[in-house]
């Protein structure tokens, strides 16, 4: 039996609508129940081909549903859920409906078989997310926001500018493996445009810049949907693109380095983002079906992990107001159910066995390993062992540990725990029974996780580096400063253009404008001049009737005396008489 | 202390094991020689943990780092 | 013919409602005046639904002769191109009476007589099918324009008014001498009889120089542009609706039915020196909007930038530009006139226009704030809003000339979405600006009733852009058949 389809991602962005109209009870249960739905959907969808509609003489498809989509349809509402369930305590609907919204464009833009409906939906979620950016209302954010909005206006126009491109050689809008057309300029341009929505440095800067200035809710949305939807679209349309490969090992390891310097909490597990989504960028560049399946998993457990570590810093700067790591610590006495739960998303990052990173992460390297590439390999090695050293040990360590500061503290909102709870039972079960994800994959899986080499080899690695974190414990305490990265270019760049635009370029608008006063000016005086004199010898009665006239008018029109008003008009009238004049006896 | 203790303890145990798993369980294939080397994830952790602090902070302090109001106009 | 002469109603009912306003009070001209503009949209809506799509020839035509010795008929007509246009006009008619309800206070019966006036005019010059039929009516636009700005504009009107005057009839002349020339040369002053002769090639250059200057100064290009944001910013609300809605489009329009059809030699040999002022102005335009400090001036000079694109697509003489420059400019009359239209009504209440006096209004007035965010998400090309498609199919017939004028076209969709969105975060968002606190910024029902039809169709047309491009289609292709037939040459190069 055929059931309708509905999109899901429609269900979300309709649906949020509702919201504003709802109080109390009833809001909390609808918020609670539109992403509920709207997993089911996704849970309950068969793979094939739904609503097509056709524009601009092509078909704009809103529905290729098969596995690929599917899984990260999953993950995509499972975290919609999640989110909504920890933001059940906010009193802003602004924030909800954009919340809703931007989830809900992440789904569409995942369903999306063709460039069109992708495009619009990659420009929702842009914009939904600068808006749930905006919506903390505070300076910082409402600049990060706007940054935001600027940097992926770029990357949307260089995928437009791509889209059109590719339509005009192929003469077809369908989104699937771009690789046929590699190192053409659409190619390029849509392959950027993923690249800045996945945050790949360079053009990644705006991840680290805007998520730490969201609300504490909001963000969890965030780290969500922007970079794995990008992750999807990379797996779609440029599997095995081997630049990947190499960009992607070296942005694990960027963004670990950044990390150590942060003294930010959330903008030191935004680095973390970047680092992780480096494993998946990796592994579509390594292009091998174990490659692929580790890349999606690898999406799949981050996440949300992912979101339960932010939900934890998130309710850390909610209860006590801080987000800086040298003004935190000591306050696993007063929240010990925050730690914990933490904790274990730490643990499913640093791929701890029995969570969900082990059973994810490792396909990735695996993947490498098998391609044998050693330099990949023991870069993303090395990597991981960041990853640990940061989340799983720095991070708690100056944020719950550390110097007692005597701060004042409690638990969170209970739905805040109980959001990070579903999340931490979600890694626990990928970790303890990975065949419930990897069934979901989009190819074979034959990969076992839990060998004897790579469970020893996964101790070892994580002990030692807790290891060298004791030892160099000094050399890590968190101090007040900022790192450079490449929004520099358009946080002090932009002035520049702005200098540009109100200075030189304005005068030369001046200059033109007044040329063109002068000329005009100097053109019609002369000529209307000679005209007038030559009419006023010739026609002397009808010029004295005009001029007449056109005192009586321009009196009227409200305006000092100048006189001026009156000249131009009689030169005009006679211009326009000489005109008619010459035309209908002359030429 | 007691958490210095356990800490130790846990350390020689993975080592330990990293080791002798391979000996006394079937081992699986590896895909480099590197990894043959006895203990070579906890070497490599060790390895990589140190590298990754000193030559993060190295680039900082040379490079990266301002303060705190630097973008703040 | 026989049949109820509709275009000829719609053209001067409007007329007819000025002239009523004379012999009524001036309390009543308000009311006359919204009637008029009302019923004459009414009297339109019979050309929407029996327009034949399918048809290339005239439509609705009505023909009587007027100055037999000159050759010249009284004949009007519409097709797929001037449809949408006239739908435009009639529309932004009912909303400029309805969003000068309580601006204007003095000389009541004037200001709606010469709106009015300048209706009749615009739907006029859409409906001619000749081309003294046509010049007549630009040249009749001129003149309730003139009032519009001068007499009811802002402190500089009167310079404004004046520079709009000369730089309008320093090209009018112009045509009017092409017109003539064209009379005696072929005989016929018939847009139809004209597209089948052929003058020759070296006076269809000259003819192209003397139409286009005329043009060129309307739309408005570089460097003639000068006139447009004094005229613009000094216009009251009504005056610049019409001037950013419509006033801008009939030089688009003159360059289709007259420069392509008629002069294809010179249209080809003239196009790259058009395609590059064109991409000058999108991108020349984009940053100098950067730059300005008053809100009207801003949107005023973003309209440069705009009918850039405009004139880039209809340069590119294929399908999807052209039909894009179409489309994209009823997308600009309606946007722009909406960003025209939400300014007008906050100024009403601040009496200012400089960007630093506004901040935080959405706190303030949310109403308006989310109708203003809608049509700078419009302007900026979100997709899903009508201006994307437009600017979509621009790309596109950009791409296929030349890459280079696409990449211009781009960047020019990225100076302009940053532009009005920084325009609106400075104004909506940020900290409340003192002073604000204690005007009543939030809309009433009037004005939401008068931005509500353009938000409504943004949407429809985004979401729906056959509605506006199926009229278009037979049309265009047409056009471009006929233009591209005479030289024996397709498409791009």
């Amino acid at each position: 039996m055929t059931r309708e389809w509905i999109h899901p991602g429609l269900l979300l962005i309709a649906g949020a609508w509702i919201l504003p109209f709802c109080k109390g009870r009833t809001k909390r249960a609808v918020m609670i129940l539109l992403p509920a739905a709207a997993l089911v959907e996704c849970v309950v969808m068969q793979p094939g081909t739904y609503g097509v509609v056709r524009l601009l003489g092509q078909e704009v498809i809103f529905g290729r549903v098969d596995r690929l989509a599917l899984v990260f349809s999953y993950v995509f509402a499972l975290v919609a859920l999640i989110g909504m369930v920890y933001s059940l305590h906010v009193n802003d609907d602004a924030q909800h409906v954009a919340a809703l919204t931007y989830a809900g464009a992440a789904l569409g833009a995942v369903f999306a078989g063709d460039f069109l409906s992708l495009f619009l939906f990659w420009e929702l979620m842009a914009l939904s997310a600068a808006i749930l950016v905006l919506l903390r209302r505070r300076p910082a954010a409402v600049a990060a926001g706007f940054r935001y909005v600027l940097v992926h206006i770029f990357g949307g126009l260089c995928l437009l500018a791509g889209i059109v491109l590719h339509w005009s050689h192929t003469g077809s809008l369908r989104f699937g493996d771009l690789s046929p057309y590699a190192g053409s300029a659409a190619f390029t341009l849509i392959l950027i445009a993923f690249l800045v929505n996945a945050a790949v440095p360079p053009l990644g800067a705006w991840l680290p810049d805007a998520y730490p200035e969201a609300t504490a809710t909001g963000a969890v949305f965030l780290t969500a949907f922007t970079t794995k939807s990008a992750v999807y679209a990379l797996i779609r349309g440029f599997a095995g693109t081997e630049i990947l490969v190499w960009w992607g090992a070296a942005m694990a390891v960027y963004g670990v380095v950044y990390a150590v310097l942060e003294n930010d909490a959330r903008r030191l597990l935004a680095y973390h983002i970047i680092s992780q989504v480096g494993y998946m960028i990796c592994g579509v560049g390594l292009g091998t079906e174990l490659a692929l399946n580790g890349a999606t998993a690898h999406a799949f457990a981050h996440i949300l992990y992912k979101a339960l570590l932010f939900m934890g810093a998130g309710a850390v700067l909610q209860v006590t107001g801080l987000r800086k790591l040298s003004d935190m610590g000591g306050l696993y006495k007063m929240m010990p159910r925050t730690l914990s739960l933490y904790m274990v998303g730490a643990f499913a990052i640093s791929a701890v066995p029995l969570f969900s990173g082990f059973v994810t992460k490792s396909m990735v390297v695996s993947a490498a390993g098998e391609s044998h590439r050693a330099a990949i390999y023991l870069l993303l090695t090395l990597a991981s062992s960041g990853t640990f050293l940061h989340t799983g040990l720095k991070l708690p360590y100056y944020m719950f540990f550390g110097r007692d500061r005597g701060l004042r503290a409690e638990e969170p909102p209970r739905n805040m725990l109980v959001a990070m709870g579903l999340a931490a039972v979600a890694c626990v079960v990928i970790g303890v029974v990975p065949v419930v994800l990897y069934s979901q994959l989009p190819y074979r899986v034959d990969y076992i996780p839990f060998t004897v080499r790579h469970v020893t080899a996964t101790l070892g690695l994580l002990g030692f580096t807790a290891l060298g974190f004791f030892l160099l414990l000094k050399q890590l305490d968190p101090e007040p400063v900022v790192s450079l990265d490449t929004d520099w270019f358009y946080r002090r760049g932009g002035t520049a253009v702005q200098n540009f635009a109100q200075g030189a370029l304005a005068r030369l608008e001046g200059s033109v404008s007044r040329l063109s006063d002068v000329v005009m000016q100097r053109f019609v005086l002369g000529v209307g001049a000679q005209l007038r004199d030559i009419d006023l010898r010739g026609v002397d009665a009808m010029m004295v009737g005009i001029g007449r006239l056109t005192e009586e008018v321009s009196c009227d029109l409200t305006l000092a005396m100048s006189g001026h008003v009156q000249r131009y008009a009689l030169i005009m009238a006679a211009g326009i008489l000489a005109g008619v004049a010459l035309a209908v006896f002359g030429l | 202390m007691t958490f210095k203790r356990w800490f130790h303890v846990g350390l020689v145990v993975f080592a330990v094991g990293e080791i002798a798993g391979p000996h006394l369980f079937r081992a699986d294939h590896a895909h480099f020689w590197f990894e043959d080397i006895p203990a070579w994830g906890s070497i490599y952790g060790l390895v990589s943990c140190l590298l990754i602090i000193i030559g993060s902070k190295l680039l900082g302090k040379l490079w990266l780092t301002r303060p705190e109001n630097y973008y703040d106009s | 013919m026989t049949t109820f002469p509709i275009l000829t109603v719609i053209t001067f009912l409007p007329l007819l409602a000025g002239a009523a306003i004379f012999l009524c009070g001036a309390r009543v001209a308000r009311w006359l005046a919204l009637a008029g503009s009302l019923a004459t949209l009414a009297v339109s809506v019979p050309l929407y639904l029996h327009f034949d799509k399918t048809s290339t020839g005239l439509q609705f035509v009505e023909s009587v002769p007027w100055i037999p010795s000159w050759n010249v008929e009284y004949t009007m007509g519409i097709d797929g191109i001037s449809l949408p246009f006239i739908f435009l006009s009639t529309v932004v008619s009912v909303l400029c009476v309805g969003a000068s309800w309580t601006a204007v206070q003095v000389r009541v019966r004037e200001f709606y007589a010469a709106l009015l006036l300048a209706e009749t005019a615009m739907i006029g010059l859409f409906a001619a099918t000749t081309v003294f039929l046509f010049y007549v009516f630009w040249e009749l636009m001129i003149v309730p324009m003139f009032l519009l700005i001068g007499v009811w504009g802002g402190p500089r009107r009167i310079h404004a008014a004046i520079k709009f005057l000369l730089f309008t009839l320093a090209g009018s002349v112009l045509m009017l001498v092409g017109l003539i020339t064209l009379l005696r040369t072929s005989g016929t002053l018939d847009f139809e009889a004209l597209a089948t002769m052929r003058p020759s090639a070296q006076l269809q250059s000259w003819l192209f120089v003397a139409f286009t200057a005329a043009f060129a100064v309307k739309v408005p290009m570089f460097p003639v542009h000068t006139w447009l944001p004094d005229a613009h910013t000094e216009a009251p609300t009504a005056g610049s609706v019409i001037l950013a809605g419509i006033l801008l489009k009939m030089g688009g329009y003159g360059l289709l039915r007259i420069a392509l059809p008629i002069l294809p030699d010179a249209v080809r040999l003239f196009r790259t020196p058009m395609l590059a002022l064109s991409a000058l102005a999108i991108v020349y335009g984009a940053y100098v909007t950067l730059a300005q400090t008053d809100v009207k001036r801003l949107i005023a000079y973003s309209s440069i930038s705009h009918m850039g694109f405009v004139t880039l697509g209809i340069f590119t003489l294929n399908r999807n530009g052209v039909e894009g420059a179409i489309l994209q400019m009823v997308n600009h009359g309606i946007v722009t006139g909406a960003l025209f239209l939400c300014v007008g009504m906050i100024y009403e209440r601040t009496h200012t226009r400089e960007i630093v006096a506004y901040g935080g209004v959405a706190k303030l007035a949310p109403v308006y704030s989310t109708f203003l965010a809608l049509f700078c998400l419009a302007a900026a090309g979100l997709p899903g809003l009508n201006s994307f498609v437009g600017e979509f199919l621009i790309i596109s017939g950009a791409f296929d000339t030349r890459p280079w004028y696409g990449v211009m076209a781009v960047w020019g969709v990225a100076l302009g979405t940053t532009y009005i969105l920084w325009l609106y975060y400075r104004v909506a968002l940020g900290e409340v600006k003192p002073g604000l606190r204690a005007l009543r910024l939030e809309l009433d029902l009037r004005e939401v009733a008068t931005l509500a039809p353009m938000a409504a169709l943004a949407l429809t047309i985004g979401l729906y852009p056959e509605s506006v491009l199926s009229f278009l289609r037979v049309s265009v292709e047409q056009l471009l058949v006929a233009s591209a037939a005479q030289v024996g040459v397709a498409g791009g190069m």
